[in-house]
C-alpha cells in the first residue's frame, strides 16, 4: 500500500489533515483504531468559545470543516462575552456529538482521495531522516512521502480513576503502546501530559426545576460563512453551583485522587482544572459554576462542564449529589483523568514538520495542545504544508498579525510547552484586528492560493470579504459625518438609518444574515481603526524583526557571545527569525544584539 | 571571545585628541598578540601575564622606533570589550599616538569606528543597554556630579525606577487579561474609577521622574543662564563678575556686546553655561539689530534668565517661558527694587545669585536624583513623555466610557513596552543604532 500521505489518528487534527491534503491532490491514508471513532468528542460536547471561536472562523475561511459541521449538527448557539468589545467576542456552540461525530465520518469515508484503515500504527520506518512507511499491528505496512502524527490522548494512553488505571486513549478505547517506543528509538524526547472529564449524568435523574436555564441566542449565529438559511432547533443548557458540602466531600476524600497521590506523573492545564484541583488550590471559594450540557437532542446524557475529576467512583456519586438539582442524580459514566505522551515544541519547525525527520508532520496534543479547535487548526496547516512539501512549495506560515493560527503555531514552536496549551485572546497581541468579525477579510487572499474552498465557495467569500470595505467607503464618501458618528460606543449603521440606503447602493449578492454580519463588521472596523493603526505603528518596530532570518545551519554552541541558557534553547528550538527568538524564554536582548549582527554579517556574505 | 569577529581587529586612540602627558592606543580583538608582537619585536604568547605593564620599544612596518611606551595586555574575557585587549601608553601628543594606530593597521588592525569597544563590551556581555548609555554620560562628563550620575546609572537605578512604574501596570494588565478570558456571568468589567485610579498612580510616579529628567539634563548639559537687559545695564560686567575674569568686552557707549557670548562656569558641582546677550533696544544699526535677534532666540533656549535693572537705564520686559531672577545691578551707584541687588564693581550680591541660580536650578533634585541612582537621558525622556501622554490619554477614555476592556489592555500593553525600552527590556532594532551611535572613537 502506497499514499503520499498517511494521516495517523482520526479526531479533530486528522480529519482536517486528511481534507486538507486531500483536497491539494494528495491520496491519502487515514490510520484509525475505529471508523466509528471519526470526528469523536470525548469531553465537552462544545465547539468555540473564548479564543477558540475566532479559531474555528479561521480554519472555516481557510477551507476547513470544523465550522461547516457545527452549524450542521450544533443544538444551542451563543455568542460570548457579548458586553466585553467585540475582539473578545467568541462563537460558542453545543454539539450533538453523535450528530457531529457522524457528519466527520462521512465526510471522510465519502471523500474519494482518503483511503481509511482501521489499524493500530506500531511504528515508524525512518531512513536516513526522511520518512519512508509505517508499520500497522496486522504486520502491514503503508509506505508514503509524507506523514501526519495526530495521535491524541492515545499516544501512550493511561486513564485513572481514584486508584484505578487502565491502558486506554479514551473510555471504551485501546490506547497506542507501542508507537512511543518507536518516536523514542527515532530519538523524539517523550514528555507525559494529562487531561480530564468530567462524570456524564442521565438526563432523567436531573431535578431542573431547581436550576437555571441558559437559552441559547435568537436568532442563532452560525460560524460558517457558507452557511446559509440557519433555524436549528436549540435546547437549554443549565447553570447550577457547588457548594459547602461538595467542597468538604472532596477535600476530605482528596487522597483519593491520584493527583494528589502521585500516581499522575503528567502536567495538567492549569486554565482547565479538575474540581479536586479547585478545591485545594482556592479553599475559600467554596462556590464554582457548574454548567449541564446536553450531548444530543435526543441524547440521554448530560455532561458536567465544571466538575472534571479522577477521583474514584464512589466520591464522584457523594460529590455530585452535593449539587443542587443533582441530589437523585444518576452517573452513566464516570469522570477520569488520562495521561499520553507529547514530543516538547522545540523538536517541531513552524511548518509543524518535525526537525528529525524529514517529511513527518505532527498536530495536536502530540504539540502540547489541549482542545478540539487548537487541534483541528493545526491539522489543517499540517495537511496543507505534508503537500506543498512533496510539491516542493512554500509552507503555509500564518503570521500572529494575520490570525490567532498563526500565534498558536509561533507559540508552540517557541515557547517551553509545560503544561496543554489553550488558545486565549490574551495571547494575541493583535488582537484587536483578529476579531472573529473580521476572518472573512483579514484571510480571503489567503484562501484564495490555498484553493481548499471550490470555486463557488471562494467566489462567495470574495463577496463576503469585500462588503464591509464597500460600506466603509460608500459612508466615507457620501456623508462623512456618518463615518465620524460610528466611531461612537452604541452608534450603529442601523441606528443611523443608513442600512437600506447602503443596500440598496451595493447591492451585495450574499444571505440577509451575512449583510448584517458585514455592517457590524464595518462598524467595528471604524470604532477600532484609530487604536490598531496606534497599534500597528509600535508593533511595526518589533515586528520588523519577524523578517530577519537566522541562518539555518548556524551552531549556537559555538557562539560564546552568546549567554550559556540562549544557546542552549536557539540550539533546541533553532528559531527561523529574529522575532522568533525574541519570544524564547530565556534568550535576552543582548542576546538578540549578537543575534542581529550575525544576521547582518550572513547577508553581507551573501551580497559578496 | 565573539567567534563572529575572527578576523577583526580594532584599533583607536583612547584619550582625548589635544597636547596631553600621555596618550592611550587600544587594541581589541582575535589578533591583538599577533600585533603587539610585530610592534614591540617581541614574541607574546597568550600565557602572557595579563594585567602587568612593561615598558617595551615599538616599531613601525618599515622597523623605525615610534615610541617607547608602556604596554598593557589584557587577555581573555576579562577586558572591557571582552576579547583580547592590548593599551599603549604612548609618550607626548597624538602624533606619536596616530604613527602607534598606523603601524597597527598595517599589522593587520583596523581602525575603530566610534563607540566600537563599548558595543563589543555589549556585545560580549560585559554591560547592559542601560548600562552602555552610562558609559556614554560617563566620557562625556565635564563635573564630578555628572559623572557620579552615570555611576550610579552604571549600577542600574534607573531600571530599578522604570521597574517601579512597570510592576503596578503590569499586574493591573494581568487582572485586565484574566477578566476577558472568563465569562462574563463569572467576571464582570473592572469598574471604571478603580481602573482610573490605578492609571493615575502611574502617572504621578512618571510626572516625578520627568521632573528628574530635567535635572538630569541640568547635569549633562549644564544649565543656559542668559543675561537681559537694557543696553548698558552691567550685563558684561555682572557676566564677568559670575566669571570672575574679563572675559567680555566692557564699554560704556551703549550697545558694545553685539554678539551672545557664553562662557561656561561651576558652581557646587553644576554647570552654569551664562549667555551675554546684546541690550535689547529700538536701534536703526544693522550689526546691532542682528544682535538683538539673537538675543531673542537665546532667551526662547534658556533654562533661567537673569533680567538685569539699573537706576540709570529704561527697564525693558522679556518673553519668557523659562524661569526669571530679577537682578538689581549697580549697586554701588543706586539701589534698584528687587531681591538681588549686586555691584559688579564692588563683587557685592554675587553669592546670592550664584544661590539664588542653584534655586531656580533645582540643585536640591540633583541629590534626590543621585541617591536613586538615577540618570535619565533624552532617549529615556523622550520614552517617558510619551507614556505619559498615552496613560493620561487613556485615562479620559476610560472615565469618557468610551472603550471596552478589550482597548484598555491593548493600550496599556503598548504603553508596557514603551517603557520597557527605557531598560532594553523590550528589544528594537534602531534601539542600538541609536544608543551607540552617541559614542566617540576609540570608546
Amino acid at each position: 500500500m502506497s499514499y503520499d500521505v498517511v494521516v495517523i489518528g482520526g479526531g479533530h487534527a486528522g480529519v482536517e489533515a486528511a481534507m486538507a491534503s486531500s483536497r491539494l491532490g494528495a491520496s491519502v491514508a487515514l490510520v484509525t483504531h475505529a471508523i466509528s471513532g471519526i470526528g469523536k468528542m470525548p469531553c465537552n460536547p462544545a465547539i468555540g468559545g473564548l479564543g477558540k471561536g475566532q479559531l474555528v472562523r479561521e480554519i472555516d475561511v481557510l477551507g476547513g470543516w470544523m465550522g461547516r459541521a457545527i452549524d450542521a449538527t450544533g443544538i444551542q448557539f451563543r455568542i460570548l462575552n457579548k458586553r466585553k468589545g467585540p475582539a473578545v467576542q467568541s462563537p460558542r456552540a453545543q454539539a450533538d456529538k453523535d450528530k457531529y461525530q457522524k457528519y466527520m465520518e462521512d465526510l471522510i469515508t465519502s471523500t474519494s482521495g482518503i483511503t481509511v484503515i482501521e489499524a493500530d500504527v506500531v511504528e515508524l520506518t525512518v531512513e536516513k531522516s526522511q520518512f519512508k512507511a509505517v508499520v500497522l499491528d496486522n504486520g502491514d505496512i503503508v509506505t508514503s512521502s509524507a506523514a501526519i502524527l495526530c495521535s491524541g490522548t492515545f499516544l501512550g494512553g493511561l486513564m485513572h480513576t481514584g486508584a484505578v488505571k487502565s491502558d486506554g486513549g479514551r473510555e471504551g478505547a485501546p490506547a497506542s503502546l507501542s508507537l512511543s517506543g518507536s518516536l523514542k528509538d527515532i530519538g523524539f524526547e517523550l514528555f507525559r501530559l494529562k487531561t480530564g472529564t468530567p462524570p456524564r449524568l442521565l438526563a432523567t435523574s436531573i431535578d431542573y426545576d431547581k436550576i437555571e436555564a441558559q437559552p441559547g441566542d435568537q436568532p442563532p449565529q452560525p460560524f460558517s460563512f457558507l452557511t446559509g438559511d440557519f433555524n436549528p432547533k436549540q435546547i437549554d443548557c443549565y447553570i447550577t453551583r457547588s457548594n459547602d458540602q461538595t467542597q468538604e466531600i472532596i477535600s476530605s476524600n482528596i487522597e483519593t485522587s491520584p493527583l494528589f497521590s502521585g500516581i499522575i506523573n503528567g502536567q495538567g492545564p492549569r486554565y482547565c482544572p479538575s474540581i479536586e484541583d479547585k478545591v485545594v488550590r482556592f479553599p475559600d471559594r467554596s462556590s464554582h459554576n457548574v454548567f449541564l450540557e446536553p450531548e444530543g437532542i435526543d441524547s440521554e446524557e448530560v455532561y458536567v462542564n465544571g466538575l472534571s475529576t479522577s477521583l474514584s467512583s464512589e466520591v464522584q456519586q457523594k460529590f455530585i449529589r452535593s449539587v443542587p438539582g443533582l441530589e437523585d442524580a444518576q452517573i452513566s459514566r464516570y469522570g477520569y483523568a488520562v495521561e499520553y505522551d507529547s514530543i516538547p515544541s522545540w523538536q517541531v519547525a513552524d511548518n509543524l514538520e518535525t526537525n528529525l525527520v524529514s517529511g513527518l508532520f505532527c498536530a495536536g496534543q502530540i504539540l502540547g495542545t489541549s482542545g478540539y479547535e487548537e487541534a483541528a487548526a493545526q491539522g489543517l496547516v499540517a495537511g496543507v504544508n505534508a503537500v506543498k512539501k512533496l510539491n516542493n512549495e512554500a509552507p503555509l506560515i500564518l503570521k500572529r498579525d494575520e490570525a490567532y493560527i498563526g500565534v498558536l503555531i509561533d507559540d508552540l514552536v517557541t515557547k517551553e510547552i509545560s503544561e496543554p496549551y489553550r488558545m486565549f485572546t490574551s495571547r494575541a497581541e493583535h488582537r484587536l484586528s483578529l476579531r472573529c468579525d473580521n476572518a472573512e477579510t483579514r484571510l480571503y487572499s489567503i484562501a484564495n492560493d490555498l484553493q481548499l474552498h471550490n470555486s463557488e465557495d471562494l467566489a462567495l467569500l470574495n463577496e463576503r470579504a469585500e462588503l464591509p470595505g464597500k460600506i466603509i467607503n460608500y459612508i466615507e464618501k457620501n456623508n462623512y459625518s456618518d463615518s465620524v458618528m460610528l466611531k461612537q460606543p452604541n452608534v450603529t449603521i442601523e441606528s443611523l438609518g443608513l442600512a437600506e440606503e447602503i443596500k440598496m447602493a451595493i447591492e451585495p449578492k450574499l444571505h440577509p444574515r451575512s449583510i448584517i454580519d458585514s455592517f457590524y463588521q464595518a462598524e467595528n472596523d471604524i470604532k477600532y481603526r484609530g487604536y490598531i493603526d496606534r497599534q500597528r505603528r509600535q508593533l511595526v518596530k518589533q515586528q520588523h524583526l519577524d523578517f530577519l532570518e537566522l541562518p539555518e545551519n548556524l551552531n549556537y554552541m559555538t557562539l560564546e557571545a552568546l549567554s550559556f541558557e540562549a544557546r542552549e534553547k536557539l540550539q533546541k528550538v533553532k528559531p527561523a527569525t529574529l522575532g522568533q527568538a525574541s519570544r524564547l524564554d530565556g534568550v535576552r536582548q543582548s542576546d538578540l544584539a549578537v543575534l542581529s549582527v550575525i544576521i547582518s554579517r550572513a547577508k553581507k556574505a551573501d551580497l559578496e | 571571545m565573539s567567534s563572529f569577529d575572527t578576523n577583526d581587529t580594532i584599533v583607536a586612540v583612547a584619550t582625548p585628541a589635544g597636547v596631553g602627558g600621555i596618550a592611550v592606543v587600544r587594541v581589541s580583538g582575535l589578533r591583538a598578540l599577533e600585533i603587539v608582537s610585530r610592534l614591540t619585536g617581541v614574541e607574546w604568547k597568550r600565557e602572557t601575564e595579563s594585567h602587568k605593564a612593561k615598558l617595551q620599544k615599538l616599531y613601525s612596518e618599515s622597523e623605525a622606533i615610534i615610541d617607547e611606551a608602556l604596554v598593557l595586555p589584557m587577555l581573555g574575557t576579562s577586558s572591557y570589550t571582552g576579547e583580547d585587549t592590548i593599551e599603549f601608553f604612548c609618550h607626548g601628543g597624538n602624533v606619536v599616538a596616530e604613527n602607534v594606530v598606523s603601524a597597527c593597521v598595517s599589522f593587520g588592525a583596523r581602525p575603530a569606528t566610534a563607540g566600537e569597544f563599548t558595543r563589543r563590551a555589549f556585545l560580549n556581555g560585559k554591560l547592559s543597554l542601560d548600562q552602555s548609555e552610562a558609559v556614554v554620560d560617563l566620557i562625556h562628563a565635564e563635573t564630578s556630579l555628572a559623572a557620579s550620575a552615570a555611576l550610579g546609572q552604571l549600577r542600574g537605578g534607573t531600571k530599578k525606577e522604570i521597574l517601579q512604574i512597570e510592576q503596578p501596570l503590569l499586574s493591573l494588565l494581568s487582572e485586565l487579561e484574566g477578566g476577558l478570558e472568563f465569562l462574563e456571568e463569572e467576571h464582570p468589567e473592572m469598574p471604571r474609577n478603580q481602573l482610573a485610579e490605578k492609571i493615575s498612580a502611574a502617572l504621578k510616579k512618571i510626572n516625578d521622574l520627568l521632573l528628574l529628567a530635567e535635572t538630569g539634563k541640568s547635569v549633562r548639559d549644564g544649565v543656559n543662564v542668559v543675561l537681559v537687559g537694557a543696553p548698558n545695564c552691567g550685563k558684561s560686567s555682572l557676566f564677568n563678575a559670575l566669571l570672575s575674569d574679563d572675559r567680555a568686552i566692557v564699554d560704556s557707549s551703549a550697545g558694545t556686546t553685539r554678539d551672545v557670548i557664553s562662557e561656561a562656569i561651576i558652581i557646587d558641582g553644576l554647570k552654569f553655561i551664562l549667555h551675554d546677550t546684546a541690550g535689547v533696544r529700538a536701534t536703526n544699526e544693522g550689526v546691532e539689530q542682528k544682535g538683538i535677534k539673537r538675543t531673542h532666540k537665546t532667551v526662547a533656549d534658556a533654562d533661567i534668565v537673569l533680567l538685569l535693572k539699573s537706576q540709570d537705564t529704561e527697564p525693558v520686559e522679556v518673553n519668557t517661558s523659562s524661569p526669571t531672577i530679577v537682578v538689581g545691578t549697580k549697586n554701588d551707584i543706586a539701589s534698584v527694587e528687587c531681591e538681588i541687588k549686586t555691584s559688579s564693581l564692588e563683587k557685592s550680591g554675587i553669592k546670592k545669585l550664584k544661590s539664588e541660580m542653584l534655586l531656580v536650578a533645582r540643585r536640591d533634585d540633583v541629590e534626590k536624583m543621585l541617591r536613586m541612582g538615577l540618570f535619565l537621558n533624552e532617549r529615556h525622556r523622550h520614552k517617558l513623555q510619551s507614556s505619559q501622554a498615552s496613560l493620561s490619554d487613556l485615562k479620559t477614555q476610560i472615565l469618557d466610557n468610551k472603550i471596552g476592556d478589550d482597548i484598555v489592555a491593548t493600550l496599556l500593553a503598548s504603553t508596557l513596552t514603551e517603557l520597557g525600552e527605557i531598560s532594553g527590556r523590550v528589544y528594537t532594532e534602531t534601539l542600538l543604532e541609536d544608543v551607540f551611535s552617541k559614542f566617540c572613537v576609540g570608546k
